[in-house]
């Protein structure tokens, strides 16, 4: 069915069927609004005549299950309509919000270059949509959208895909992202698909907080970095649930490594000492990170890990 | 990409409903079949749970899982 066969077929069933069936149509520039059948054939019409950008629209098929007069015959055959108009190439159904969310927040500039610089380079475009998405949620963030931004991230970080979209959230979020450019305009690191996929797995710099880290967690994170040498780590938390897992898993790892110093009596210590603790809001959530400095310290000069905190 | 596409949502239906009316069966498990196969995601996993579904893509009735996978049709 071509595409103006479509709206005039939602023409005739508007005629045809019950007041259970409404479209409705909605844009940019354009409140909600019921389409009724005269209008369908004009769009009908515009769609072979290309006079309007008919896809600057959201449609939306509105089923009264409760209306006296609804039939279940006959909304199986707007389905199957629909689904042949999506099987032919010319229609996407949306079953959550969050996708027209997505569509509605633009990309800055800055962000679309950053993009084609990853993608130069070779990073596989899985990731490149994560990064899309991730900007999007900053985007809505920052401008004072939280509801949207919510919704949006709540549908990325639920998904199949939530483990990619979440690092990369976390890695623009905390800055990382702009770093990541600065390496590869000079010829860094970061210039293939594959290290961008080690660092997914293994991030010296920055340990991100989630609901389900333990002081067990924190401790042999903090300890792989030790091993590899690694001077500074940042540990980020977003919301007062994880911010209290910070701490605490943070003062767990205080103590196990003091505890094992003690034990094996030893009168100096390396370990990862608080450097500066930076409280900040994104959006309407309280966040905070804890800089982290690999120090060798006499056991005795070591602050009480509350003065820390 | 230029987005050249309808974008269509139903209201008034559950997820099971809309997806069973496009001739797609939901199994007691929630996995998605149609034709009598699991169904599979655009991104070629699977297989799909009715519950997992996004958004249905054109071209063989492919469904999206992620929000992630819609990004190449807005770009």
């Amino acid at each position: 069915m071509a595409l103006s066969a479509f709206f005039l077929f939602f023409a005739e069933k508007l005629t045809s069927f019950g007041d259970w069936l409404k479209l409705y149509i909605t844009g940019k520039d354009l409140k909600k609004q019921e389409l009724s059948p005269n209008n369908l054939v004009k769009l009908g019409n515009n769609a072979s005549s290309g006079d309007i950008n008919i896809f600057n629209y959201n449609y939306t098929i509105n089923i009264d299950k409760s209306s006296k007069d609804y039939n279940a015959k006959e909304r199986n055959e707007i389905l199957e309509q629909t689904g042949k108009q999506i099987s032919e190439h010319s229609a996407l159904l949306i079953l959550d919000e969050s996708a027209y969310i997505s569509r509605r927040t633009k990309l800055s500039d800055t962000q679309k270059n950053q993009i084609k610089k990853f993608r130069n380079v070779g990073w596989s475009p899985d990731k490149i949509n994560s990064i899309r998405v991730a900007f999007k949620i900053m985007n809505l963030e920052d401008s004072g959208s939280y509801e949207d931004a919510k919704k949006l991230m709540e549908s990325a970080f639920n998904g199949r895909k939530r483990v990619m979209n979440r690092k990369f959230y976390n890695l623009a979020r905390a800055g990382y992202l702009n770093q990541f450019i600065l390496d590869i305009l000079t010829g860094g690191a970061l210039n293939s698909d594959d290290k961008i996929s080690k660092y997914l797995d293994y991030f010296p710099p920055a340990i991100f907080i989630d609901e389900d880290f333990v002081s067990i967690d924190l401790s042999n994170e903090l300890a792989k970095r030790e091993k590899d040498g690694v001077k500074q780590v940042t540990l980020y938390s977003r919301g007062k649930k994880r911010i209290e897992i910070m701490e605490k898993a943070y003062g767990g790892y205080l103590r196990q490594k003091i505890s094992q110093a003690e034990n094996k009596k030893d009168k100096r210590i390396k370990l990862y000492i608080l450097m500066h603790k930076n409280s900040y809001r994104i959006g309407q959530t309280d966040a905070e990170s804890f800089d982290l400095s690999l120090e060798n310290m006499e056991l005795k000069d070591l602050p009480l890990f509350s003065d820390m905190l | 990409m230029e987005e050249k596409l309808l974008w269509i949502t139903v209201e008034g239906l559950d997820k099971v409903e809309i997806l069973e009316g496009l001739g797609f069966k939901v199994l007691d498990s929630g996995i998605l079949t149609l034709n009598g196969k699991n169904v599979l995601s655009s991104d070629g996993t699977g297989p799909v749970k009715a519950e997992e579904v996004k958004a249905i893509i054109p071209g063989s009735l492919s469904v999206v899982t992620d929000i992630s996978e819609l990004e190449p049709i807005m770009e």
